[in-house]
């Protein structure tokens, strides 16, 4: 067996080949103690190297560089090869055993750097060693095909010490391993994947976002050269586009859930916008870049969550990911913080509540289908309202106050909400800021409309 | 800020296939925020060959924001206001959608001037009219089309000038004319009718 020199990358644990592996990954057999940059010439350390300075016509095959081994183990019979143009070649991508067979002309692939030991012996070693290189059957499972095949056209052609690869008969490469399946079918697949892709990104070249009227993937930007699917319809939108269609605000006079959310074209509403880079064919395709994107989404940590210390609004229907930390809010009571928003501008709260009351839609949140960077913290508010979690409580904080309880900063929070279709809380209260406990329940069980129109906003 | 990338290509457009829909778009100045468009009133309606001038106004969101429209032609149609000209379009207001363009906006116009919305009026005069004296309506509409949206409303003093020459009073000349949409020989038959 070739596996003679022990695997440096083995020795530190760190060798990613695994049983492919040239080199063996076996602790009796000797490692290999060749300084590799003498034999280049550029050894900077000298005399105090730790590792031999041997002249490569020197030294003996077994105990040669590293490459050397690895090459002469994989050449079949028919092909000489001298340790010293091989060790020229050490390292570097030109493939000994193509360059081997025009000695003539190997020259000119050799690097810039001056030998240790004159060229003349090269030549020298090149013809000595002549004889030298033993027959040896290798495994065909274990021996790599030839990079030069793989990659269009071998000088060597029939010659070739290598295995040269079957034509995959996607990308039109002699790269598939005739020895190897799971290796070939990896292949097979990986390149599938790619043309179907470039294929995609092909036909998504022609399509115009409707509202900007350019080509998608024609945008200046790279971040602008996507697009923005609805989860509901199959129009064209570039992402830029469509977000910014949907964070419209509201008050610029258009409807949130009959204008903003819907789709501009076919006005069908939509709760999340998902990016992708291309356009898809059929509900397969999209179902599949929905997937991918919802996965990706499920590898990160939820901002809102905060591992456990921070109040999502999607709770367990989430896109993102909820880890609890250890020690966190949840983590030592079960339930998430309370929330808190601050600065809110309270004419547009209550503005909102009596709107929503009045149309009877306390249901228009659908709180598994939002994306967080469509909603506002008043919608999400909402959300959780809507949300029929005994222990969800809702608050927020404000400065302007009815007048009998202005002057200090207050919270306002809805405790134990059940999100009664016909606006009814449970309670209400309202608490000083300073203090944690001690709530000041100022309603309970009613109506929020009752309530909110008994308050006196001035 | 506007797009006015997106505006040119409107533009563009507009001029593509101004034949075929009638409805032009022109730039005011150099800006392109402002802009004047021109639809032919829709066929077998009382607007029937006027051509209606709507000044076209972008605001800064445009295309998120939709573009303000009104009618410097005067139209007698209740959901267009008989003095200013305002237009009370859903499309102009809480229905717009980014993927309309200027003349898809145009187009819903001329639509509203073939299907009037009495029930969600903008003017009430006009409204109170088109329910109870429908006759009237169509009348005064026509009238109003004949006087400001046709490039021969210009004639309409000399069409009076001739039937009072032929001996019928000034104000009625007048009215008959507006009940019959401005034709000339129609007036004279109910004239001497009458």
């Amino acid at each position: 067996m070739p596996k003679r020199v022990l695997c440096k990358f083995f020795a530190h644990g760190a060798c990613l080949k695994g049983e492919h592996c040239e080199f063996s990954h076996d602790w009796k057999d000797p490692p290999n103690n060749i300084c590799t940059y003498y034999q280049k010439g550029i050894c900077s350390y000298g005399s105090r190297c730790r590792y031999e300075h041997v002249r490569a016509s020197q030294s003996d095959l077994s105990a040669s560089s590293s490459s050397t081994v690895l090459r002469q183990s994989l050449i079949s019979d028919s092909v000489p090869l001298g340790p010293s143009l091989t060790t020229t070649f050490g390292g570097s991508v030109v493939h000994p055993s193509a360059s081997a067979e025009f000695p003539g002309s190997s020259r000119a692939f050799l690097p810039p750097t001056k030998q240790a030991w004159n060229l003349e012996s090269e030549h020298q070693a090149l013809s000595d060693n002549r004889d030298f290189v033993e027959p040896r059957r290798v495994n065909p499972a274990e021996r790599s095909i030839c990079s030069f095949a793989a990659a269009g056209n071998c000088p060597r052609g029939e010659k070739c010490a290598h295995i040269h690869g079957d034509l995959c008969a996607t990308c039109g490469k002699h790269c598939l391993h005739p020895f190897r399946p799971q290796e070939r079918e990896e292949h097979i697949k990986m390149c599938e994947k790619k043309q179907k892709h470039l294929e995609a990104l092909k036909r998504s070249q022609e399509i115009e976002c409707s509202v900007c009227l350019d080509r998608v993937l024609s945008k200046p930007t790279a971040a602008e050269r996507k697009f923005g699917l609805l989860s509901e319809c199959d129009h064209p939108f570039c992402i830029s586009c469509i977000r910014n269609w949907r964070s419209s605000s509201p008050s610029s006079g258009m409807d949130v859930n009959t204008a903003l959310r819907t789709c501009p074209i076919c006005r069908k509403l939509s709760y999340f916008v998902i990016p992708s880079v291309i356009w898809y064919c059929t509900p397969e395709e999209k179902q599949e870049i929905v997937d991918s994107y919802k996965a990706k989404l499920r590898s990160i940590d939820c901002k809102h969550f905060n591992f456990g210390n921070g109040n999502c609004p999607f709770g367990t229907s989430c896109f993102y990911k909820h880890t609890v930390k250890p020690g966190s809010y949840v983590w030592k009571y079960h339930r998430p913080p309370p929330r808190r928003f601050n600065f809110m501008d309270m004419d547009a709260i209550f503005d909102v509540f009596e709107q929503l009351i009045a149309e009877d839609e306390m249901d228009i949140f659908d709180a598994e289908d939002f994306e967080y960077d469509d909603l506002t913290p008043l919608e999400m508010a909402f959300l959780l309202m809507q949300q029929d979690f005994e222990s969800m409580r809702s608050s927020w904080c404000f400065d302007r106050l009815p007048p009998f309880l202005s002057g200090r900063r207050w919270i306002l929070e809805f405790v134990n909400l059940h999100a009664y279709r016909d606006g009814r809380l449970e309670e209400v209260v309202l608490r000083h800021l300073g203090a944690e406990d001690g709530h000041t329940i100022i309603a309970k069980n009613i109506r929020l409309s009752d309530y909110l129109s008994d308050l006196h906003i001035g | 800020m506007i797009d006015f990338a997106r505006v040119q290509k409107e533009l563009q457009e507009c001029s593509r296939e101004k034949d075929t829909s009638g409805i032009k778009v022109s730039p005011k100045s150099d800006n392109l925020a402002r802009l004047t468009g021109i639809i032919p009133g829709p066929l077998g309606t009382p607007y029937e060959g006027g051509s209606f001038e709507i000044d076209i106004t972008l605001p800064d969101g445009y295309p998120f924001e939709p573009p303000k429209m009104k009618f410097v032609t005067k139209v007698w149609h209740p959901n267009i206001s008989s003095q200013s000209g305002a237009i009370c379009l859903d499309i102009l207001k809480d229905q717009w959608s980014p993927a309309l363009t200027l003349k898809t906006a145009l187009l819903s116009v001329q639509a509203l001037l073939s299907a009037p919305e009495p029930d969600d009026p903008q003017d009430a005069v006009v409204a109170q009219q088109y329910l109870r004296e429908y006759q009237t309506f169509v009348g005064t509409a026509r009238y109003w089309t004949e006087s400001f949206a046709k490039a021969s409303s210009l004639g309409l003093e000399e069409k009076v000038q001739r039937l009072v020459e032929m001996g019928f009073a000034v104000g009625l000349v007048r009215s008959t004319l507006e009940a019959v949409g401005g034709d000339e020989n129609l007036a004279l038959e109910k004239l001497l009718s009458s």
